[in-house]
This record gives structure tokens, C-alpha cells and sequence, in this order.
């Protein structure tokens, strides 16, 4: 669904030289605050003393989207982003194992939302995007064990909905038709929702504290893309 | 321009084999965007050796079977190497008996998981690998480490001991069959005698089937008690012998002799001899303890009394009391009814003859009779005057009439009347005492010529010449009395006089204290004084020559028998008043009289008791 979906964007045709469509991928790091807080509570749960193998690490992220040049100085757009991490802790002897991973994605739908610094260059213009969205994060916890020849394993989905932005600053290079850029930003959670479970809308996921957890994907964002202009 | 947008409009065309690729190269991209962690820990421990545990059973690890005989503590230890104990279970025919999370300790067999039978006895213990594995961590990697014995029981109670008595070699013994088996403890012999004495042996050899009760000698009950204690249970038996010690008796009251047959002595290893006893004396020791029968002449028969007859068995047992019985046998004299019954009894040694005076109205007999049949000789009739007395010595007897003294042969009846008055309206004679010399005292009393009042007289008159060797007057009523040889006369306020001839010498006023009993009869120069004892006093110096004392009070002196008689309850005492020989007779007759050793009872019949 998600491939086809990427495939129909870059697939558009604009008519007009004011729209461009385009698509990236770039590294982004998460705090994921209160998850990792879970991540260590899983620590204490184990009988053994296992290890954090994953903890939440940067990794890539995705985005296509379309925007219109305003006056040639504003821009303004749609775009849908994809974002992923996991969390691991892992134990493993000769008797057997156990895993418990947190799995945690997320996709959003951002308004790009900028200004042209330099309208006049040709070659090289500089932006500055202020880029809000709504994420959408799910989460799924899955904790396996192998023990005496046996395995097991028991997961548990939560979603949640967060409002953010992530100002950031990017130059690109047109090229004909096209458009290389660069941008380097900080995703700031505005807003963070309850963490609800997928089998009972009515349960979120509290910490030990009994205080509300949220999936934080705050970090720095950088992202590499290419554009064409219609 | 528009060339260039012929350059870039096929680039969208999905179908041209380089944008095929892109779209090739970024759904790869995009199928591997999610990550997927793959980090794995391994924590490099080792699995426990199981080699090295062990289990080990007291002494009984070779073993394969194990007999019982009896609960028994077993200690045992595991040895769980480097895992961790978990706990340690004893289980006997699969059922646990005991936990413990000690890798070492103790249990016990016993009730009521003992039974007898074939019985499984299995130890094991329970670690944990201790390795730190999660299998370990989860209490999944746990180990049972076991060994089995036999156990073959035999934990059934003794059975009750049976007992038998016997006596062997003059011993009381017990017997019981002997417990054959290894759990044996000890028999326990426990004798509780009737007198609440005990006595208790244990005997920790199982061959030990007999007990020598060297101290029962019977005449008591005992109760023996033999208990059997094993190591499983105690069993208690017992018998009982009642030996009552008794014997048997039989008088005769023609010689007062008991017969006295003795028990046999059964258990004559204690036997040392028996004692009769009669009324608490000893009276016949007898040591060889076939000769049962023996013969007892009684000391003390009596009238209307029992004698206690009681034999004592002594033993060779200091530790128990000595065995009697004692019997009570009426030993009375056989009576004899009185012939010829009177009011009082007189013994006249001249005539050798017991004299009764019997009276109804004013006539008064003086009876005759044998001194030891009590059948009367003669009588003679006087007048039943206010005194009479027969003397001991001598043939006559003395009694007042209104104006007279009379003195009367008893023999030949004879009489001769003497004034015994010196007034018209004066008393007859009173307080007569006649002497074997026939001189006579006697008192009156008349209208005092000088005054008002009366006046008292007394005065010894020598009946053979009608003259008075001895006369006095005054206020005080008198009561002289002549001894029986008329040798001394006791006047008023106790002044005794020695008469010689016709006259009379003051030899002074007696004081001997106590109660006056008169001059002794067949010896006129003592005196007897009732006191705390018996008192004779020399009636020519008035100073005490001798004491004689006994149980109760004195009676009398017998005189013919020479015996001092004494009484208290139920018992008459003699004392012969030369040899002091004491002697008992049990007698319950308050009204008897003792005269020439014949008790003469107050219903009329007469024994002899000396």
C-alpha cells in the first residue's frame, strides 16, 4: 500500500512551473523519552539481567510531497512522511532465550510551509521551512522467549497522534528540471496523545509513575531529495 | 523550452525500462525503511554438573534394605553440589513425610507412618541448577535426585505379658515369657504391697524371665506388675497374691488354755519366727515354723471379758512392716452360782471360813461358808443393828443392839451382851471392830448432859472380863477401829494407841497422808494408807515402811491370798504384798467383790481368779 502510494506520487504530472513534486529520504534521531523509560522498566521485569541491544536508534526516514512557489518566495505544500525505530532488550544463555522489542513507526501529514531566502539566486536557493504535521505513530510490542526446546510469543499494537513542526533550513540546486535539496531541521512534538491500545481504544499506556506516555519523535531531521518541476 | 519538456515528460512514463528501475531501486528502499532490530545478548554461562550430587542415609547407604523394628531417627545429607537446593523430601510409600530446605537433617519413622509390612523409604532432593540460566531464574531448570530403600517393619506391640506365681525355696517368684525380639528395651517388675510399700526392678537383659521377691513374706496382699517396653510400645501385666495371715484359736476354760494353731509359713525364706502375745505381752516365741500348734495358758482370765490373743510374724524383710493378727477370745473363768447369797463377805482365818451377812428387816443373818464353795456351813441370827463386824481372827462376831453390844459365837451361837450405853438416850453401838483377843471398839452417841447437842463416845471394852481399857468423849463422831490382834487402836483425830493388857499408850497421831485403809489384818502393826500409791506404815513408829503401786486404784487386801487388789476399768490387779508379783485378770463387774481369791459377781455367781 505504502509502495504504491510513492509510486502514484512520483507518478503525477503538474502543468505549471510554480509546482513541484518531490521526494526524499534522510536520517532522523528520536527521543523517545518515555518510551525508553518503558524499554528500561523491561529491563527490571526480566528474571535475568538482559541487555538493551536496540535503543531506539536514528535511522531513515522517507517524504514526498508537492509544493507551490508563492511569489517566488513562499512556498506551500502537502506531504506524507514515514519514519521508523525500535527498541530491543535481549537475553540470551544455553537454557533459551527472551526479546522484548518495541517497534515504532510512524507517518505523517505535513504542511510544507516556507520562505525562499533567496529568491533572486538562480543557481542556489536557500529555504526555511517551518513544516507542521500530524504523526501518526504505532507501536508494537513484541516480546518472545525460547525456552526448553518451547517459544512464545505475545505482542500488543498502540497508536497514538501527535501535532508537530520541524523547522528547517535547506538549500537547493536547480537543475533544468530539476531540484536537489538539502535540509537539516529539529522535529518538535508540539503536542503528544495518549498512547492507546489497538484492542481497546479506551486504554493508553501509563509509565510506573501512572503519568501518560508519549511516543516523542522529536530530533534532528536531515533529508536529501529530488524534485521535479512541472 | 519545449524540447525540454519532451526530455523530461517521458522520464514519468512508468513503462520506459529506466524508470523502472528507479521505481525498482526505491520500493526496495522503501521495503527495507522499517527497522527491525536484530541485537542479541549472550551471557556465556555454563550448565550446572550434576555429577557431583549425592545423597547419603545415616549408616545405611550400602544397604538395600533396611529392617525396622521399631521408630528410628534417620539423619541424612544431600550433597547438591554446585545447584542450589531446593528443598529435601523423605517419602515413605510416595508419601511425604518430611520437607525441609536443609541440605542435611533428621526424620523420624514413627507412628503412624510405621507399619509393619514392606514399606518404600525414599529420599530425594530438589535443586535448582543455580547456573543463573533463565531457565534457572524461572524455576525451569530443576533436578531430582533420589535414592529408595526397603524397609521391612515389623513395629507390632509386644504382646501382654503372662505371669505366673510360685514360691521356690520359701520365696515368693514371678515368671513371664521372654520378648525374643531386637527391640527390646527392658522388662519393668513393679510390686505395690498392701501397705503401700513398692518395689521395682528393671532388667535391661531380654533372657531375664524371673524375679525373687526376697522380701514378700505374706500376711499382705502384693500386686506384681511386669511390663515389657520395646521400642515400639510398653505392655503391663500383672497377678496378685493375697496371702492373709491368720491363725486359729481355741480355749478351753476348764485349765484357761488357748490352742493356738498357726498359719503355715509359705514363704519361709523370710520366715523368722512368731511371737503370740497375749493382751500385748509376749507369751511364746516359736522359731521353727512347722511346729504350728501351740498351747498358751491364759494370765488373765477374767468375768464378762475377752482376752486378745494375737500373734506377731516376723520376718526377715526389715523394710516391711511386721505381720500380725490378733483374736479375741472370751476367756472367762466358768462361774458358779452362789449358794447362798449375802450382802457382804467376811474372811475369819480362825475358822478358815468365808462369812456372809445377809439382812431383811431387823434380822440380820451371820452365814458360814466354805471358802471355796460358798455353800453355807451354819448361820446365825442376830439383830439387824446399825454395825456388826466379824473379826478376822478369832470364833465371834460383834452386832449392836439398841442398848447392847452382843458378841455371838459363831460356832456355838453363843451370846453375850454387853450395856454398851451410858445414858438412857443413847445411839446403839456403831463402827464395831472385834480383835482375835476379843476385845472390841465401838462408838455412840447421846444427849450431851452438859448442854445442848450431842456428845460422842468410843470405847474399847475387853469382852473376856466385861472391863474398858479405853473410853472417850467429845464432839466429834468417832470412828475407832482395833486391829485384828487388838493390839492397836486408832482413836478420834487419828491417834493410835498400842493396848497392851489393859491399858492402852498413846504412840502418837498417825500422819501418813492419803485415805486411811485400816490395820493389816494378818499383820496388825502396818497400816494402810491409800495414796497415789499404796502406803504401809509401822504402826509402832507411824513411819512409812513401804509402797506398793499398780494400775487403778486399790480395793482391799485380801488377806487369806495376801494379795493387794487394785481395779480400773475392765481389770482387776493383784499384787502379792510380799513377792510383788503382778498379776491381770480382766473384769468388767463394777459391783464384784474379791474375798479368798473368788470374784463374787453382782448377779450371783463366784469364780476364782487365784
Amino acid at each position: 500500500m505504502r509502495l504504491t502510494l510513492i509510486v502514484t506520487a512520483l507518478s503525477i504530472t503538474c502543468a505549471t512551473a510554480q509546482v513541484r513534486l518531490w521526494g526524499a529520504f534522510g536520517y532522523g534521531t528520536y527521543a523517545m523519552s518515555d518510551i525508553k523509560e518503558i524499554q528500561s522498566d523491561f529491563v527490571g521485569d526480566f528474571p535475568v539481567t538482559p541487555q538493551i541491544t536496540e535503543n531506539f536508534p536514528g535511522y531513515w526516514n522517507y517524504e514526498i510531497g508537492g509544493e507551490k512557489v508563492i511569489d517566488s518566495t513562499y512556498f506551500v505544500g502537502a506531504c506524507l512522511g514515514y519514519g521508523t525505530t525500535a527498541g530491543r532488550v535481549q537475553y540470551t544463555d544455553y537454557s533459551g532465550s527472551i526479546t522484548a522489542d518495541q517497534l515504532v513507526s510512524y507517518v505523517s501529514v505535513g504542511i510544507p510551509l516556507g520562505l525562499i531566502l533567496n529568491k533572486n539566486r538562480k543557481r542556489y536557493t536557500f529555504t526555511f521551512d517551518l513544516r507542521p504535521a500530524f504523526v501518526f505513530s504505532s507501536m508494537s510490542i513484541e516480546i518472545a522467549s525460547v525456552l526448553g526446546g518451547q517459544s512464545t510469543k505475545e505482542s500488543a499494537g498502540f497508536r497514538s497522534l501527535n501535532l508537530s513542526i520541524q523547522p528547517s533550513l535547506g538549500i537547493r540546486r536547480k537543475i533544468s528540471k530539476l531540484i536537489l535539496s538539502l535540509d537539516a531541521g529539529y522535529h518538535v512534538t508540539l503536542l503528544g496523545g495518549r498512547v492507546f491500545l489497538d484492542s481497546n481504544r479506551e486504554a493508553y499506556l501509563l509509565n510506573k509513575k501512572g503519568d501518560e506516555v508519549k511516543i516523542d519523535w522529536s530530533g534532528f531531521r536531515v533529508t536529501a531529495g529530488l524534485a521535479i518541476v512541472l | 523550452m519545449t524540447p525540454r519538456k519532451q526530455h523530461y515528460l517521458p522520464t514519468i512514463d512508468c513503462f520506459r525500462p529506466v524508470v523502472l528501475l528507479k521505481h525498482l531501486a526505491f520500493c526496495l528502499l522503501l521495503g527495507s525503511c522499517r527497522l527491525v532490530p536484530e541485537g542479541t545478548y549472550t551471557n556465556p554461562i555454563k550448565e550446572a554438573d550434576y555429577e557431583l550430587l549425592s545423597l547419603s542415609l545415616n549408616n545405611y547407604n550400602d544397604n538395600d534394605t533396611i529392617f525396622l523394628l521399631s521408630p528410628v531417627s534417620f539423619t541424612f545429607r544431600a550433597d547438591p553440589g554446585t545447584t542450589k537446593l531446593l528443598r529435601t523430601e523423605v517419602l515413605l510409600d510416595e508419601q511425604v513425610i518430611t520437607t525441609t530446605s536443609e541440605p542435611s537433617g533428621t526424620f523420624s519413622l514413627g507412628y503412624p507412618y510405621l507399619r509393619t509390612g514392606t514399606l518404600t523409604l525414599r529420599l530425594q532432593f530438589i535443586t535448582s541448577s543455580n547456573s543463573g540460566s533463565l531457565a534457572d531464574k524461572l524455576g525451569m531448570e530443576t533436578v531430582v535426585v533420589w535414592r529408595e530403600w526397603v524397609l521391612i517393619v515389623d513395629v507390632d506391640p509386644p504382646p501382654a505379658p503372662v505371669i505366673t506365681h510360685s514360691v521356690v525355696n520359701g520365696y515368693s517368684v514371678i515368671s513371664w515369657p521372654g520378648y525374643t525380639k531386637a527391640n527390646f528395651v527392658k522388662y519393668t517388675v513393679l510390686a505395690e504391697y498392701s501397705h503401700y510399700l513398692r518395689a521395682q526392678r528393671t532388667f535391661t537383659d531380654p533372657s531375664v524371665t524371673s524375679w525373687t521377691d526376697s522380701s514378700y513374706a505374706g500376711g499382705y496382699s502384693v500386686q506384681y506388675y511386669v511390663t515389657v517396653e520395646t521400642k515400639v510400645a510398653t505392655r503391663t501385666s500383672s497377678i496378685s497374691k493375697n496371702n492373709i495371715f491368720d491363725f486359729t484359736v481355741t480355749y478351753d476354760p476348764a485349765d484357761s488354755t488357748a490352742t493356738i494353731v498357726l498359719p503355715p509359713v509359705v514363704y519361709s525364706g523370710t520366715f523368722n519366727r512368731f511371737v503370740i502375745r497375749e493382751n500385748g505381752i509376749d507369751r511364746i516365741t516359736v522359731t521353727d515354723p512347722l511346729q504350728t500348734t501351740q498351747r498358751l495358758k491364759i494370765q488373765s482370765p477374767g468375768y464378762q471379758v475377752t482376752t486378745e490373743l494375737s500373734v506377731r510374724y516376723y520376718h526377715n524383710s526389715p523394710d516391711h512392716p511386721i505381720v500380725a493378727a490378733s483374736k479375741a477370745i472370751l476367756t472367762e473363768i466358768p462361774a458358779q452360782r452362789i449358794p447362798r447369797r449375802a450382802t457382804k463377805y467376811y474372811y475369819n482365818a480362825t475358822l478358815q471360813q468365808i462369812v456372809g451377812f445377809w439382812s431383811s428387816g431387823s434380822t440380820a443373818r451371820l452365814i458360814r461358808m466354805d471358802p471355796n464353795t460358798l455353800q453355807p456351813i451354819d448361820s446365825v441370827t442376830i439383830y439387824n443393828g446399825p454395825s456388826y463386824h466379824v473379826p478376822y481372827e478369832g470364833e465371834y462376831a460383834y452386832f449392836s443392839r439398841p442398848k447392847d453390844l452382843v458378841k455371838v459365837n459363831l460356832v456355838t451361837h453363843q451370846e453375850t451382851s454387853f450395856p454398851a450405853i451410858t445414858s438412857t438416850f443413847g445411839s446403839g453401838p456403831s463402827v464395831i471392830t472385834g480383835a482375835s483377843n476379843e476385845l472390841v471398839s465401838y462408838a455412840w452417841f447421846g444427849p450431851n448432859p452438859a448442854g445442848p447437842g450431842v456428845i460422842y463416845y468410843e470405847r474399847v471394852l475387853n469382852t473376856l472380863t466385861g472391863t474398858e481399857i479405853y473410853y472417850l468423849t467429845g464432839t466429834v463422831s468417832p470412828t475407832p477401829v482395833i486391829s485384828s490382834f487388838g493390839t492397836f487402836l486408832r482413836a478420834t483425830n487419828n491417834k493410835i494407841y498400842k493396848i497392851n493388857g489393859t491399858t492402852t499408850t498413846e504412840v502418837g497421831v498417825f500422819s501418813g497422808l492419803g485415805l486411811w485403809r485400816g490395820f493389816r489384818e494378818d499383820q496388825p502393826d502396818e497400816i494402810f494408807v491409800a495414796s497415789s500409791t499404796m502406803q504401809i506404815y509401822d504402826a509402832n513408829t507411824m513411819t512409812l515402811k513401804r509402797s506398793i503401786s499398780a494400775p487403778g486404784g486399790f480395793v482391799k487386801y485380801d488377806t487369806p491370798k495376801k494379795k493387794m487388789v487394785f481395779s480400773e476399768y475392765g481389770k482387776v490387779h493383784t499384787v502379792d504384798i510380799n513377792t510383788l508379783e503382778l498379776k491381770t485378770y480382766n473384769i468388767i463387774d463394777f459391783d464384784a467383790v474379791i474375798i479368798n481369791g473368788l470374784l463374787l459377781t453382782s448377779n450371783g455367781n463366784f469364780i476364782r481368779l487365784y
